[in-house]
């Protein structure tokens, strides 16, 4: 008995040998400097324009106290052509992944990629692709009254 | 006289199997816990929080983009998840309807919900965070 549950404890050692915690993986790879540097146009507060933002990033998620508040919810969107129904239950519902099936997707998001705001009208029509996506940041940006950028701030979400 | 014994014998076994599904049945459906808590159990990140003097542009800077809002911006609402370590999550809205989205797992079930209502001049004039889930105490 002693023998056969030192086997099965070996196996189940073996099996998860190589796996990780994909959260833990990735939030020491995705985060805010690399979501900066990589996907967001510089923001310099007190001279950049509400208009330079939309230019870059296109219309906000949420606007807040009459347009002084811009919220852009962002995920980098790695399926172009759109996600499949199996592509999305294989990557949706695993918590654990091997290093290498990481290091794959993301490569995938850094070479493939696109940035995607989240937005009322587009959140039906990419919602298996803003579940399953690896990374969500929240950009927050405050403007005077002149349209001039006063303060932001960049809050992962996910991982 | 026979028959009457066997039909009742038939009515017990009947509510007797009827009592037991129901028992069965009911016992998936036990509601968890709900109730508000305070704040300031929670890490640091809802410290900030202090009625009558937070404003709304700095919530929405320290915590993003609300799960809700009603009443035009003056309720918002965000959807928290808290783990065993008592760290705090900030879910987006979908998460709301879809319990295989990956960010739940590896966390315990207490959702919480934070609820804060703005005055006209856009300051915080009262918030409450109402958890649910079997860990609370």
């Amino acid at each position: 008995m002693k023998k056969y549950s030192l086997t099965l404890f070996l196996l189940i050692i073996f099996f998860f040998y190589g796996c990780v915690n994909r959260n833990i993986y990735l939030s020491e790879r995705l985060t805010e400097s690399y979501m900066r540097s990589r996907w967001l146009p510089p923001l310099d507060a007190s001279r950049t324009t509400r208009e330079q933002v939309v230019e870059k990033l296109g219309n906000p998620s949420g606007t807040f106290e009459n347009g002084r508040i811009y919220t852009y919810r962002l995920i980098i969107n790695e399926w172009k052509e759109g996600m499949s129904d199996s592509e999305y239950l294989d990557y949706c519902c695993t918590a654990y992944y091997n290093e290498k099936t990481l290091d794959k997707r993301f490569e995938q998001i850094d070479g493939d990629g696109a940035l995607l705001v989240v937005t009322e009208e587009n959140m039906e029509k990419y919602e298996k692709e803003i579940i399953s996506s690896m990374v969500e940041f929240h950009l927050i940006l405050t403007f005077t009254a002149d349209g001039i950028l006063n303060r932001y701030s960049l809050i992962r979400v996910r991982p | 006289m026979k028959d009457t014994t066997k039909q009742k014998n038939f009515l017990v076994l009947v509510s007797a199997i009827l009592l037991f599904n129901m028992t069965l049945l009911n016992g998936g459906c036990a509601l968890p816990k709900v109730k508000p808590v305070d704040k300031t159990v929670f890490s640091d990140r809802l410290q900030f929080l202090t009625n009558g003097t937070t404003s709304r542009e700095e919530v929405l800077l320290k915590l993003g983009e609300p799960s809700g809002r009603f009443e035009g911006e003056h309720i918002l609402t965000y959807m928290l998840l808290i783990d065993g370590n008592k760290n705090l999550r900030i879910l987006p809205r979908q998460l709301a309807i879809s319990n295989i989205d990956p960010r739940l797992y590896n966390l315990n079930p207490t959702i919480c919900s934070l609820v804060l209502i703005f005055k006209n001049d856009n300051i915080l004039e009262k918030s409450e965070l109402i958890c649910s889930g079997d860990e609370l105490k």
